[in-house]
């Protein structure tokens, strides 16, 4: 019945405020030089002191009461924002062009009062990332990272160093959705985690949202991080690249037809293993590791109403590593994607996307600790076929609303035993790996509604369907957050949102490695559902150089996946017969404050957080913490630029310590040898003991120049950086070792990145 | 150039080095337990292993430091109430006593016993009733290799058919006389024998319940626990053991795989029989012996 209520207040809201004549201002916002479609750029009415922003594409409409002259403020963080003034009297498109600001330090700071997104529009648990902000920040070996920066954001944990992925909110990995131009990147990683699998140099805008979904997202619980690449430079052939000492990339982008369409290709890959087959014998060469990707996209401007978009993304992981640790593994993952998209635009008030997408995911691990080896396949292939609409009725109302497809195959298989005497693990037949099919089809509506001038809303409901060939979900997920202005530079704002997802990773809590099998829903592992509820309070400072907000949240999570206890696979069996299921809650406040504009510009921010779990099979029934509940989480991250030539910058990370199993209790197993070894263990709760804290100082110094070759100037970027400065033995996980004789234990403790200097080049032209 | 690429190769060998050090982990607080182990059988004296186990790092490693000496253990088999002793037999295999609470009269056929512990003040009590059926082994064989969980090793096949009617679980026993040539799978050789031959029993880490299996006749494969070689004796017998020995042994059999395998869920001994201690009271049948001699 709930439903039926917000889904009528949904279609009678925009007739609320239809009296007045009003005319539509629409069009794109680009960037001068390359013509490349700005995200997310503030569009603001100075006459009615409100505003909007631009689409993932780059477009934008807005209504507003017809008069002589319409005041329009145009900005975008990194850019010089522009004023204008146009006529007022019938419907205008305009395309805006903004440039980016040079690295000047004589630099006039246009005011971006205007620019205040933040705390005026009803999204909460939003943070679009700085993408120049990425191309300065230190880097492990100068390699520049969206995950690296995802992971100093408020509410967001990394795992412990070296392992995959990002925990939102609470959240496993697996319930962060990760989309590449709509595409699912299954493993966003490179190098178990060290780098992600996205190229900067080929990345437009990148946003994370971790709470107060807007009805077009769903299929996950935690978070998503929504990647867009850029579309390439409809001016002029240009080129950048970098050579740094893990890997090299170039990217090459220009116009097909002048100002019309555009492609651009990115590549990476690292080098390490070809200089070490040079020098090292081959027979001794028992440790290999390569990576890379490619991005690549054109756009097609098919008329003035007809744009379509083409994107494909490869990225490949190949590893073998053995020595230290006690620990072997081989690995082999790799995520490839494209997507086909056709923008339309009905009229200045109904914007339409269609998009075909297709998806492919695999990972291969063998991997041996002390005896016993794991190996595991995950397989996933996606097809997906979408078509979103945004309509701007009225100056009120921005309504989104979709429908979604999406059918996925998974074939995941899991072998752990110990390793036979010959020492031969056999790989597994992926062609004999049984195949799930699973289908889902969603629907959406969402409206962005301001209701008075302090009061705006942004209220939808999503209608996931689920369907396997035995069984059939159908969820309902309402969101709803609502913003209340209470000066100009002041709102407070709540969030309501249900989110539920199909697909689930399994994690293991004892491996070190990422052991990562993906499964879909099935009629034992139903949806993992979250229930999440915020409430912030955002305040800009000092004309909107300073942002700041807190929020509070509270989630629970239905259904939570994990492995039963002592449960093994021998060969591939049914994963869903290892499994058991329970819920999870996780609670928090998270302080962000960032400097925006000047010669410093950066962020603090601070996660207080506690995430339980439930299982009634696991922990003698009782609640537990989560292998990543970490206390406190602690970023700070400054960029300054100290002259035209150089711009220093600093990140210090400071984490309380995950959770792990150990037993409390040991006594002795009697009568008749040396049965289960001779001790047995009393384990009086799970993730009962906490790693030491993490925490390290990364710095890094560019110098910027202009030098000439064959009588041409191009852009040159020399970046020098240290990891972990202090060199910080950070815990990457601990063993255990027992004296067969005399029983005694003992517990050794593994690091893996100590102080690490780079040096990387980068150029422009 | 050559020497740049081994300059760069050394850098980033540098950088993906790992270190590795021994480090002291707080230990938490830990109350201790009982640790209550009693199988008993028909025509067999009863041995009562009661230890107190110990927090998880404490150098508390040996027997006598574990063993509950001064608890007060009896056992009523429903019209008599015996005290059990303080008692221990000398293990020559891990030289070393092993110590339990016995008495002289043998276990009887189908009754129910009741164990009763009382120690600083607290009792602990459970029963067991030595119902089980004895069921004969049928055949045994050797392989050279199989494979299980355990991984690939050698076997001594035993084949039985499963008692119709019953709820049942069956592990084996063997039994040897071996000397200080010979080492368990956890590497030991007796060091305090030289030379001398001593007799050994071990029992099966895996229990066998007859569920979806009743009334077949069914094989196990076991990995013996002591090293031999070709035409060594020894004498194998199936037990029959009830539903509480077999919840506590598949538990630690769990767990034992658990511990050595990085890549599975540690397990939890949950209570069981024992309000306050962990433990096992229960009743098992043996079958008569089959001798087995070593083919290789």
């Amino acid at each position: 019945m709930k439903y039926k209520i917000t889904l009528f207040i949904i279609t009678l809201l925009p007739l609320l405020s239809m009296a007045q004549k009003r005319i539509t201002i629409s069009g794109y916002v680009k960037d001068t030089k390359t013509g490349e479609a700005l995200i997310s750029a503030s569009v603001y009415v100075t006459n009615e002191k409100r505003g909007t922003t631009t689409n993932a594409y780059g477009f934008y409409s807005i209504s507003v009461k017809q008069a002589d002259s319409v005041g329009m403020v145009i900005s975008y963080q990194g850019y010089q924002p522009q004023l204008f003034t146009i006529s007022g009297k019938t419907d205008q498109v305009f395309d805006y062009n903004l440039q980016e600001k040079t690295n000047s330090l004589s630099e006039v700071v246009v005011s971006s009062s205007k620019n205040n997104n933040n705390v005026t529009k009803a999204r909460m648990s939003v943070i679009n990332i700085p993408m120049k902000q990425i191309k300065t920040l230190p880097a492990i070996a100068g390699e520049r990272d969206i995950l690296k920066i995802v992971q100093l954001l408020p509410g967001v944990q990394s795992g412990q160093e070296g392992t995959t992925g990002f925990y939102v909110r609470g959240g496993n990995t697996d319930q962060n959705l990760v989309q590449l131009d709509e595409a699912t990147v299954y493993n966003p990683n490179h190098l178990f985690g060290l780098f992600s699998t996205f190229n900067t140099n080929a990345i437009n805008s990148v946003t994370l949202i971790k709470g107060g979904y807007p009805a077009q997202y769903g299929g996950r619980l935690s978070s998503i991080l929504d990647i867009t690449m850029k579309e390439g430079n409809k001016k002029k052939f240009s080129g950048e690249g970098g050579i740094g000492l893990v890997s090299s990339n170039l990217t090459l982008q220009g116009p097909i037809t002048k100002n019309k369409s555009s492609f651009i290709i990115s590549a990476r890959r690292t080098f390490l293993d070809l200089i070490a087959k040079a020098v090292i014998p081959k027979n001794k060469n028992n440790t290999n590791y390569y990576f890379y990707d490619v991005n690549a996209k054109a756009n097609f401007e098919l008329g003035k109403k007809d744009k379509l978009y083409l994107s494909f993304f490869k990225g490949l992981d190949n590893a073998k590593y053995a020595g230290a640790s006690s620990l072997n593994y081989g690995i082999n993952f790799g995520n490839t994607t494209g997507t086909v998209r056709w923008n339309h635009l009905f009229n200045k008030k109904l914007f339409s996307n269609t998009s075909f997408i297709y998806n492919d995911y695999h990972l291969s691990l063998t991997t041996t600790q002390d005896q016993y080896y794991a190996q595991l396949y995950t397989g996933i292939k996606d097809v997906n076929l979408k078509t979103d609409f945004s309509y701007f009725p009225s100056a009120n109302h921005s309504i989104k609303a979709g429908v979604n497809y999406a059918y996925s195959t998974l074939f995941p298989s899991t072998t752990s035993a110990k390793v036979p005497r010959s020492g031969n693990i056999n790989k597994p037949n992926i062609d004999s790996i049984q195949r799930k099919y699973s289908s889902l089809v969603s629907f959406y509506v969402n409206d962005d509604i301001t209701i008075s001038e302090k009061l705006s809303a942004s209220v939808g409901l999503r209608v996931p369907v689920f369907i396997k060939s035995d069984v059939q979900y159908l969820r309902y997920e309402p969101r709803a957050t609502v913003k209340y202005q209470l000066d100009d530079a002041t709102s407070i704002k709540a969030a309501y949102t249900i989110m539920n997802q199909f697909q689930h990773l399994v994690p293991s809590s004892t491996a070190s490695l990422p052991t990562d099998i993906w499964i879909s829903s099935s009629k034992i592992v139903k949806p993992q559902t979250s229930q999440q509820i915020a409430l912030g309070l955002f305040k800009n400072f000092k004309d909107n150089n300073f942002e700041a907000s807190i929020e509070g949240y509270y989630k629970t999570m239905n259904n939570q996946v994990l492995f039963k206890e002592g449960a093994q696979s021998l060969q591939s069996a049914d994963i869903d017969t290892k499994l058991t299921f329970g819920k999870g809650n996780s609670y928090g406040a998270e302080l962000f404050v960032k400097k925006n504009a000047g010669r410093f510009t950066g962020w603090l921010s601070y996660t207080l957080s506690w995430t339980n779990q439930k299982f009634d099979s696991l922990n003698f029934g009782k609640q537990f913490p989560f292998t990543y509940d970490k206390r406190h989480n602690l970023s700070i991250v400054g960029t300054y630029d100290l002259s035209k030539r150089w711009t220093l910058s600093a990140a210090f990370v400071f984490t309380s310590g995950g959770a792990f199993t150990l037993p409390t209790g040991r006594t002795g197993v009697y009568g008749d040898g040396s049965l289960y070894d001779g001790t047995y263990y009393d384990y009086t709760g799970r993730n009962n003991y906490r790693y030491r804290s993490y925490h390290r100082l990364d710095l890094s110094a560019i110098r910027h120049g202009n030098p000439k070759i064959f009588g041409k100037k191009y852009e040159s970027e020399l970046v020098i950086s240290v990891y972990n400065v202090y060199n910080r033995h950070n815990p990457y996980f601990i063993y255990l070792t027992k004296d067969p004789l005399t029983k005694a234990i003992s517990a050794k403790e593994v690091s893996l990145l100590p102080v690490i200097p780079s040096i990387s080049y980068n150029f422009k032209f | 150039m050559k020497n740049i690429s081994i300059l760069i190769v050394a850098v980033c060998l540098v950088v993906f080095i790992s270190c590795e050090k021994t480090i002291t982990i707080k230990q938490q607080p830990y109350q201790s337990k009982l640790s209550i182990q009693g199988l008993i059988t028909p025509n067999q004296i009863p041995k009562i292993y009661i230890n107190r186990t110990v927090p998880y790092f404490d150098p508390k490693v040996n027997t006598r430091e574990l063993t509950v000496d001064n608890a007060t253990v009896t056992l009523n088999d429903g019209a008599t109430n015996y005290t059990l002793r303080f008692d221990s037999l000398y293990n020559y295999h891990y030289c070393r006593y092993d110590y339990f609470y016995s008495n002289p009269q043998n276990i009887q056929a189908n009754k129910t016993y009741t164990l009763n512990i009382v120690f600083n003040g607290t009792t602990y009590s459970a029963q067991a009733t030595t119902n089980q059926s004895k069921v004969p082994i049928t055949s045994t064989n050797y392989v050279q290799i199989f494979k299980d969980l355990y991984g690939e090793h050698e076997g001594v096949i035993v084949g039985y058919t499963d008692k119709p009617g019953e709820e049942n679980y069956y592990r084996y026993e063997m039994g040897r006389m071996i000397d200080s040539s010979v080492k368990s799978v956890d590497a030991v050789k007796s060091s305090c024998t030289f030379g001398q031959k001593y007799y050994v029993k071990e029992v099966g880490r895996t229990i066998y319940p007859d569920k979806n299996v009743e009334g077949l006749a069914l094989t196990f494969t076991f990995e013996p626990n002591f090293s031999h070689k070709l035409n060594d004796t020894a004498y194998i017998r199936l037990e029959t053991v009830d539903k509480n020995i077999y919840n506590f042994y598949d538990n630690l059999d769990r767990q034992k795989l658990a511990q050595y395998n990085p890549f599975v869920e540690p397990v939890f001994i949950p209570p069981g029989q024992f309000k306050d201690a962990i433990g096992v009271f229960g009743a098992y049948a043996v079958s008569d012996s089959v001798r087995f001699i070593y083919p290789e």
